[in-house]
């Protein structure tokens, strides 16, 4: 018999499909269950405590899976050490919080005596936390315990904020604050019987973590406990907010660092003896420019998705000069610059930041750029070089013949086996050439031209201006942005059952002048988003509870399925505190 | 000292071509710089022309202070030996007078200047192979160049060539050397060619000079980075000389005199070089060997050597005695050797010729108004 949700959820799904924004046919593919990158968990300390608290530690590794880590962290758990790692921060931000230059400033009470337990001010410091790291509102369950511990702590030390700072770790390393758990709810239908809809709460962390790459914010989280965002009204109100917030371009950045690779700055080296002005802070300006010029074009200026492969304006600093060739009046920050008309150089194939990360460390590299192109930006999925390629044909070599990468790179077309996939890549990357290892521009390598002409899918190209066009006049490129986007959002890849509904957001994609903040409302108010498909009874983790954690908007469910977790250890780990 | 000059000012100005285009920022500053064909450099070394061939000092090199008076000068040893190796209060008045600080205060000691030829790579400024056996007002003796050019005007080497820190291997060569008077300083000095008239290879240039806002950046290897923006010093005091090419490849200076800063061991100097001369070689990396050449004002040739302050401390004798000469000595050789300037009551020439070596590279000359660059390179 269909409960009150299934109905809400049938009127939802009919209201949305009569005003186009989603597609009603299809639902959402399996809960996931998702670790906070260590970008997300900076934002939730700074939410939670403001920016006087710093985050001192390393991470454990993300774990790119199908070109994004933001699947990725659907998949990966937390290992024994990478959990001593998770309480050694919490435990240095816990001691923050409380200590005697911060703690007037965060904490919302002070303790009746600083050396004796107060179980009133650890519960109302818990509560205030608890909310935004947890992400919902906390249950009596989860403050007494921490207030217990807490009183212990402080009863033997004689000190309140002892206390207070276990408890607050007990927080921090909470697998419900280090994971973002999807919860649904049964609501079959009777094509789909195991059909679920996204409890309120994991919703807005949902909505949140895709547009913002933070938790919600109290608006967000008051309108879930309303349960506003099971309304389509509700939810479109709420999407429109979080899109019109500046937070949105930490999101969009957020999703195109995760697009272009951008984690691999970490471990970016050069060889100086080739690039004597290369050094981390150009680095580290290259990222932070292609992301900024991401956000300038689709956030602040709602440009076409297809203009950041043709844009010429893009912000700089005085240490990214030099490579552009550009002056900068500004002797800090950045400033806006515009690349003259009719140069070789324009939109994101030129930007020093793909140069310099699709590259060898003394070299450029035409085939790291191209399978770059294709499996990034065209969603192409091209095939590890064989074990046993001997490398040595490939070296640098100022022979006659070999002075340019060209020349260098012939052995890929006329061997057999390399053929077949660098046909694919070193085309493109070539077109790229006149970008050294740096992104400096160059006409000649080794003292022999460079000829950066070629054909990429049926267009020929004589720039890397025009390879850019090419890009942005290729259909690929806007579908494999769908996808991606899509991935992203649900941190999954897309089901069978989903691609349906990839068709339909590159049609609406399309209509809204390929403007990215619209398809990201397109995906966020789509039926797929806010529901899920049930795994096999055999291969889910259900949790049949009183619902507590959720009870403001779904006191009448009688089931929560969650996310399934290979967390255990961080769990028992954190009960034991 | 290893220095090339092959190629033209203009060959550099036309190598602007339409490249300029492709390296400025807006449309707006494009359209001027290409109309104005404006290249701005920024020094990555200077130096002193110190004449690695230079022949000894036939009567010896001059001496110091602390070898003219060696009596005092023990005295005070003793005396910071009674005192444990700290300074006692009044050491120092042991000492004669401080003809650094008070020039006049002491007769002229004497001064070994430096006799005949040796090659230099500066340039004729006069026009004239002037010798002293012709006479004239100011007469002295040209050398002649490397490349055989005669009639080259470079009386400082004339007033320093018997100095020991000024010789091949000396304190000046070593510190040169290390450059860190361009790659450690706050600031360096820009130049900026521009062509005004005419076509690159006969037409009218300028060269402006100006002292640099900020340090150079620096690349991994120490070298300057080429193609970097630079600022101009707001103080226009440092905006400096305008020189015009009246012909062939030697740009002399229009009626504005270069004032540049410099510092050489970590003391700020001002140097005044009245109606500059210049001669540059564009090198196939962009980059520029030059010859700043013209007459140094003899006061601030005496200052800048002298005129050392380590907060209120002045250390111009500890200088001298560390570089090989008296102050009183060369304040009196400066108008036996000055051969620019003659003043108009006096006749007496008040400057002295001398030439700079520089190299610089390409670089963004950003001016303090806006909208005004020079174009480096790309």
């Amino acid at each position: 018999m269909p409960n009150v949700f299934t109905v809400l959820i049938a009127a939802a799904v009919l209201l949305l499909g009569g005003c186009g924004n989603s597609d009603t046919s299809v639902t959402g593919g399996p809960l996931a269950m998702r670790r906070l990158t260590p970008e997300q968990y900076h934002n939730a300390i700074e939410d939670t405590f403001g920016t006087a608290v710093e985050v001192a530690g390393r991470f454990e590794p993300d774990s790119r899976r199908d070109g994004l880590n933001a699947l990725g962290a659907s998949l990966v758990a937390v290992t024994p050490s990478g959990f001593e790692q998770y309480e050694a921060i919490a435990r240095n931000i816990a001691a923050q919080v409380t200590s005697p230059e911060l703690r007037s400033g965060i904490l919302p009470c002070q303790p009746a005596a600083a050396d004796a337990a107060d179980d009133a001010c650890t519960a109302q410091v818990i509560n205030t936390f608890g909310r935004t790291l947890l992400r919902r509102p906390l249950a009596a369950e989860d403050v007494d315990a921490r207030v217990a511990a807490g009183a212990q702590t402080a009863a033997a030390q004689q000190d309140f904020y002892a206390g207070l700072q276990l408890a607050l770790t007990s927080l921090l390393v909470s697998p419900e604050f280090l994971f973002r758990v999807e919860a649904g709810e049964p609501a079959p239908q009777p094509e789909q019987p195991h059909r679920l809809q996204l409890t309120d709460l994991s919703m807005a962390s949902k909505l949140s973590y895709f547009l913002w790459n933070r938790g919600p914010d109290a608006a967000l989280l008051a309108a879930a406990e309303r349960g506003e965002l099971a309304q389509p009204e509700g939810l479109a109100r709420e999407v429109d907010r979080m899109l019109a917030s500046e937070h949105l371009a930490a999101g969009v950045s957020a999703f195109f660092e995760d697009v272009f690779l951008f984690d691999q700055f970490d471990n970016l080296n050069k060889d100086v003896t080739q690039y004597p002005m290369f050094n981390t802070h150009m680095a580290a300006d290259a990222r932070e420019q292609t992301l900024r010029f991401v956000v300038d074009q689709l956030v602040v200026q709602q440009a076409d998705y297809r203009s950041l492969f043709t844009a010429r304006e893009l912000p700089m600093t005085r240490s990214l000069g030099p490579v552009y060739g550009l002056p900068v009046r500004a002797a800090e920050g950045w400033e806006a610059a515009t690349l003259p008309p009719g140069q070789p150089r324009a939109g994101l194939l030129s930007h020093a930041s793909f140069a310099m990360l699709f590259a060898h460390p003394g070299r450029s590299s035409p085939t790291l750029r191209g399978v770059f192109l294709r499996e990034a930006l065209l969603c192409q999925s091209i095939p590890e070089a064989p074990a046993d390629v001997d490398f040595t044909q490939f070296v640098q070599d100022v022979t006659a013949v070999h002075n340019t990468a060209r020349d260098r790179l012939e052995v890929h077309a006329t061997q057999v086996s390399c053929k077949n996939c660098h046909v694919l890549t070193d085309p493109i990357g070539l077109g790229l050439e006149n970008f050294d290892g740096i992104g400096k521009f160059r006409t000649a390598e080794n003292d022999a031209p460079i000829d950066v002409s070629g054909e990429f899918d049926g267009r020929a190209f004589t720039s890397p201006a025009e390879l850019g066009q090419a890009f942005a006049d290729n259909p690929q490129l806007t579908a494999c942005l769908v996808q991606n986007l899509y991935r992203y959002a649900v941190g999954r890849k897309q089901t069978s059952g989903e691609r349906p509904l990839l068709r339909h957001l590159e049609d609406a994609f399309a209509e809204r002048g390929y403007q990215v903040p619209a398809l990201m409302r397109e995906i966020a108010t789509s039926e797929a988003f806010r529901t899920a498909t049930a795994s096999a009874p055999q291969e889910q983790t259900a949790e049949r509870t009183a619902t507590s954690r959720d009870n403001t908007t779904n006191a009448n469910a009688p089931t929560t399925v969650v996310a399934s977790t290979n967390a255990s250890s961080t769990a028992s780990r954190s009960d034991a505190l | 000292m290893k220095y090339v000059i092959a190629l033209t000012v203009a060959l550099l100005l036309g190598a602007c071509g339409d490249k300029s285009a492709s390296v400025v920022a807006t449309e707006e500053v494009i359209a001027t710089a290409a109309q104005e064909q404006v290249r701005g450099f920024v020094f990555s070394k200077w130096e002193y022309d110190i004449p690695d061939n230079a022949p000894e000092c036939p009567e010896g090199l001059n001496i110091t202070d602390e070898e003219f008076f060696p009596d005092e000068y023990a005295a005070v040893r003793e005396e910071v030996k009674a005192h444990r190796g700290g300074r006692p209060e009044g050491a120092t008045e042991l000492l004669p007078v401080d003809a650094c600080k008070d020039p006049g205060a002491m007769p002229d000691p004497g001064f070994k200047l430096f006799e005949g030829n040796v090659a230099t790579v500066g340039l004729d400024l006069d026009g004239v192979n002037s010798t002293t056996a012709a006479g004239g007002q100011c007469a002295h003796n040209d050398f002649t160049s490397a490349d055989g050019r005669a009639g080259i005007d470079y009386q400082y080497w004339r007033l320093m060539g018997c100095v020991s820190g000024m010789r091949p291997g000396g304190l000046y060569d070593r510190l040169f050397d290390t450059n860190n008077t361009i790659l450690e300083n706050g600031y360096s000095t820009l130049l900026e060619m521009k062509l005004t008239s005419g076509t690159p290879t006969d037409g009218k240039v300028e060269m402006r000079l100006f002292t640099s806002a900020g340090p150079v950046t620096r690349d991994a290897n120490g070298k300057v980075v080429p193609d970097m923006s630079q600022l101009v010093h707001e103080d226009t005091m440092f905006h400096s000389a305008i020189s015009r090419r009246d012909q062939g490849w030697v740009l002399t200076a229009g009626p504005v005199d270069a004032k540049m800063k410099f510092k050489v061991q970590a003391i700020d100097k001002l140097l005044l070089l009245p109606r500059p001369a210049h001669r540059a070689n564009l090198l196939a990396d962009g980059s520029m060997d030059g010859v700043l050449a013209g007459y140094w004002d003899g006061e601030n040739i005496f200052d800048f050597m002298t005129e050392v302050y380590i907060g209120p401390v002045h250390l111009g004798r500890s200088a001298a005695n560390n570089l090989g000469y008296q102050c009183a000595g060369l304040y009196h050789a400066i108008p036996r050797v000055a051969d620019g300037h003659p003043d108009p009551k006096t006749g007496k020439c008040t400057s002295v010729s001398t030439v700079i070596l520089f190299s610089a590279v390409p670089a963004f000359i950003i001016m303090p108004e806006p909208g005004r660059v020079s174009l480096g390179s790309e």
